[in-house]
């Protein structure tokens, strides 16, 4: 059952179109990771599909309902973000308490461990937790409320290197344990690769692409050789990114399909895989050449 | 010079509210600003309640406060009005409830002087009878009682004195009393459904006082052939007459 | 997978008893207020007058400027609640706007009742004081006697005239949340009927004024004033419903 389905979704805010023209679709119990650069559109995706936001136009379906202003999608989605906002007359642990009223799949137990694990004081008030205090917060119940649909937008905000391992090492345990979907906005795909069964690309408002991680991972490769062998070589190909080295040679990546990789290492060639988290830079970067182009 | 003043007061007032909306929205914002936890909130909640029941507890323990005081429902008419007796000559005729104080000089001279001693800020109207030569001057000072929210505040105030020296009256007029008082006046929310006089006040808030100020005068009777030089300040009225 | 089904009626009540916790500042401002408003009810209202060798200066201790304030905390209070901050704060757990206006408006109704009961007690702690801490005077003329039934239809006028100026609020703070420039317009507005009516005399709102304040009847007057409570809310709920939140 797809429990996200997103058909030619435009959100325009101001002059300037956030979302446009996204389709795609998100299986039940997936953890999709949803990558794009600054401004590419992900938290206007997600306000979305929490039902916090409208779309201008397209359709949107969560749990096959529109999610704006939807009581079943609020009650089985939760979006998580850093700029969540409790009452300042709670303390923290007051705000747990009234999270399992709401929450019918709430897990008491673990938020208490969680808040406990994170050395969390129940007296304190959100407001004045650190940055990164705050994120790991808002992560506990994320993770207890253990709702059907489960988002988080750059979920890591703020939290030192030891939280962020714990952190994603708690939600695929309790992934494993109560799988659900799950949705991580990021841009930092080399932290989260190892946990996204698929990944989700936006550019600009654009989705790029929309494929499972080991498709991904598979999806394109690098090529080093001499500048002019492999600009003939590639003469017809896409190149996703080109990038000049020292001793005339020149790495370039490319779409790998039907590629004759046999051939080219009998070329001198030297093929490498690209690690999904360039590839994704690579494919959101306005010129081929990044930020060198900038100084040519 | 009328439509400046209330200008300047409709001015006043509006400042006033202003102020009172600002300071308001500041109280609000600070409750909101500053991290109340809830339980601390109701535990201020609690107390303020517990502290007002107290106060409706202590009201209806202490007569003085919920006790009726207001005891004498006066009926302005049913006091009589001096002002013909004063100013129309009508016989005086008044009953000894009103007589405050009376004197009686024996006096052999042809001329007499009136004169005001004491507070000049009071005047008191004179009436003047001439009656048959008996070498008597008498005076009677004729008063019905001021009431204040329906006590009688006469009591306060210092009667007239009228003292004779040599050809010389003195009508001594009192000192004018200061009387400070706290008062009480239902809320217009406990009025709006069960009293019925709630319309016929025109102001929401500030209702008329309750009260009744008496009327006075000092009736003199002087033998018909002493002749009677008064103060230009002093209102005689001879049998109704103005001399 | 198995969803959660949750009915509108189930979690208002849920929203209803999260936001007596959560918005508690409403509450400790009317204290706050209200104390204050005792003081200020010691001073102003005095009325002198005198006559023939009395002058008479009298002091009313009333609670009329304690209602008159907890009335304008009922409104300031309802614009407050459906400010963005707190509007975030209510989407952070399972809400759709209907639930969350039906809830702020039942929050409303309790705050009302809350500030019209602590109104009406307060005005026997003001009799109280005036008579055991003030005694600088005699005291003259009581009009105290307040009997029960006095004091229930009281309380009845002050809660429906606080959910009123609540309902009032509560609309005004909707619309200046659909737009940015309402914030700016709609002080001026209020400001504007202030002048109409204090200057100008404007017969229109004085009547409009007057149709609830001059209201002696008890059924027209509970009729009158939840009607129009009731349409106010409504117009914020029908307002609101295409809200966009978190932003």
């Amino acid at each position: 059952m797809k429990v996200v389905a997103c058909e030619n979704l435009i959100k325009t805010q101001g002059q300037l179109k956030t979302l446009n023209d996204v389709s795609f679709s998100i299986e039940e119990n997936t953890i999709t990771g949803l990558i794009g650069r600054n401004g590419a559109g992900k938290t206007t995706l997600l306000k979305i599909l929490a039902g916090f936001w409208r779309g201008t136009s397209g359709d949107v379906k969560v749990f096959a309902e529109s999610p704006f202003n939807n009581l079943l999608v609020s009650a089985n989605a939760i979006y998580i973000d850093d700029q969540m906002d409790f009452s300042t007359a709670l303390t923290i642990k007051e705000i747990l308490d009234e999270a399992g009223r709401f929450y019918e799949k709430w897990d008491r137990d673990l938020a208490q461990r969680l808040f406990d694990y994170f050395s969390f004081h129940p007296k304190q008030i959100h407001q004045n937790l650190s940055k990164g205090k705050k994120s790991t917060f808002n992560m506990i119940i994320g993770l207890a409320s253990r709702c059907a649909l489960t988002m988080f937008d750059e979920p890591t905000t703020g939290m030192d290197t030891a939280v962020r391992k714990d952190f994603y090492r708690a939600l695929l345990k309790d992934y494993i344990a109560h799988p659900r979907t799950i949705i991580i906005s990021s841009h930092h795909l080399e932290e989260v690769e190892d946990l996204l069964e698929d990944v989700l690309l936006l550019e600009s408002g654009k989705k790029h692409l929309h494929l499972p991680m080991d498709v991904l991972k598979e999806y394109a490769v690098g090529l080093t050789g001499r500048t002019e062998i492999i600009l003939q070589w590639t003469y017809h190909k896409e190149i996703i990114y080109q990038k000049n080295m020292d001793h005339g040679t020149t790495y370039v990546v490319v779409k790998n399909d039907y590629f004759p990789l046999e051939q080219a290492k009998r070329l001198g060639i030297k093929i490498s895989p690209v690690p999904a988290s360039d590839l994704c830079v690579y494919l959101t970067n306005k010129t081929k050449g990044g930020i060198d182009d900038v100084f040519k | 010079m009328m439509g400046i003043n209330v200008f300047g007061i409709i001015i006043i007032q509006l400042v006033f509210l202003l102020l009172l909306i600002g300071a308001v929205v500041f109280i609000i914002k600070k409750g909101i600003g500053k991290t109340n936890k809830s339980k601390t909130t109701y535990w201020i909640l609690g107390g303020y309640l517990c502290l007002l029941l107290l106060s409706v507890g202590v009201y209806f323990v202490t007569p003085a406060l919920h006790g009726q005081v207001k005891t004498e429902e006066i009926e302005n008419t049913s006091m009589p009005n001096f002002d013909r007796f004063i100013y129309e000559g009508e016989p005086v005729d008044i009953s000894n409830d009103y007589k405050v104080k009376q004197w009686d000089f024996d006096y052999n001279d042809e001329e007499i002087y009136l004169r005001y001693s004491g507070d000049d800020q009071n005047s008191l109207p004179v009436r003047l009878d001439k009656k048959e030569n008996d070498s008597k001057i008498e005076a009677v000072y004729y008063q019905t009682p001021s009431y204040y929210n329906g006590i009688n505040i006469s009591s306060y105030t210092d009667p007239v004195s009228v003292n004779k020296n040599g050809d010389e009256l003195f009508i001594e007029l009192p000192e004018t009393a200061y009387l400070e008082f706290t008062s009480y006046k239902k809320e217009f929310p406990f009025k709006q459904l069960t009293d019925e006089r709630f319309l016929e006040n025109d102001d929401l808030l500030f209702e008329d006082a309750d009260e009744i100020f008496g009327n006075q005068f000092l009736y003199l009777r002087i033998p018909k052939n002493i002749k009677v030089n008064a103060d230009s300040g002093i209102d005689i009225y001879e049998d109704g007459i103005i001399e | 997978m198995s969803l959660s089904e949750i009915s509108l009626g189930n979690l208002v009540k849920k929203q209803f008893f999260y936001k007596l916790n959560a918005y508690t500042g409403v509450f400790s401002s009317m204290v706050l207020i209200q104390v204050i408003a005792i003081f200020f009810s010691f001073g102003a209202v005095s009325s002198g007058s005198g006559r023939f060798g009395v002058q008479i200066n009298v002091d009313y201790h009333s609670a009329d400027t304690l209602i008159i304030f907890t009335m304008l905390w009922a409104f300031i209070n309802a614009v407050t609640i459906i400010t963005k901050k707190y509007r975030d704060d209510d989407f952070a757990f399972v809400t759709n706007r209907v639930s969350n206006n039906v809830s702020n408006m039942l929050f409303l109704v309790a705050a009302s009742f809350i500030g019209g009961v602590t109104a009406i007690l307060s005005t026997f702690l003001i009799r109280v004081i005036s008579y055991f801490v003030l005694r600088d005077h005699s005291v003259i003329g009581y009009d105290v006697m307040y009997s029960v039934q006095e004091i229930f239809s009281g309380l009845l006028v002050v809660f429906l005239y606080l959910l009123l100026f609540c309902a009032l609020g509560y609309l005004a703070g909707t619309i200046s949340q659909l737009h940015k420039s309402f914030v700016v317009l709609l002080p001026v507005v209020v400001m504007g009927c202030l002048i109409m009516i204090v200057i100008y005399g404007s017969e229109v709102l004085l009547h409009v004024i007057e149709f609830y304040s001059k209201e002696t009847n008890t059924l027209l007057f509970v009729g009158k004033t939840v009607i129009t409570s009731f349409l106010l809310f409504a117009g914020a709920i029908i307002l609101s419903n295409r809200l966009e939140v978190r932003k």
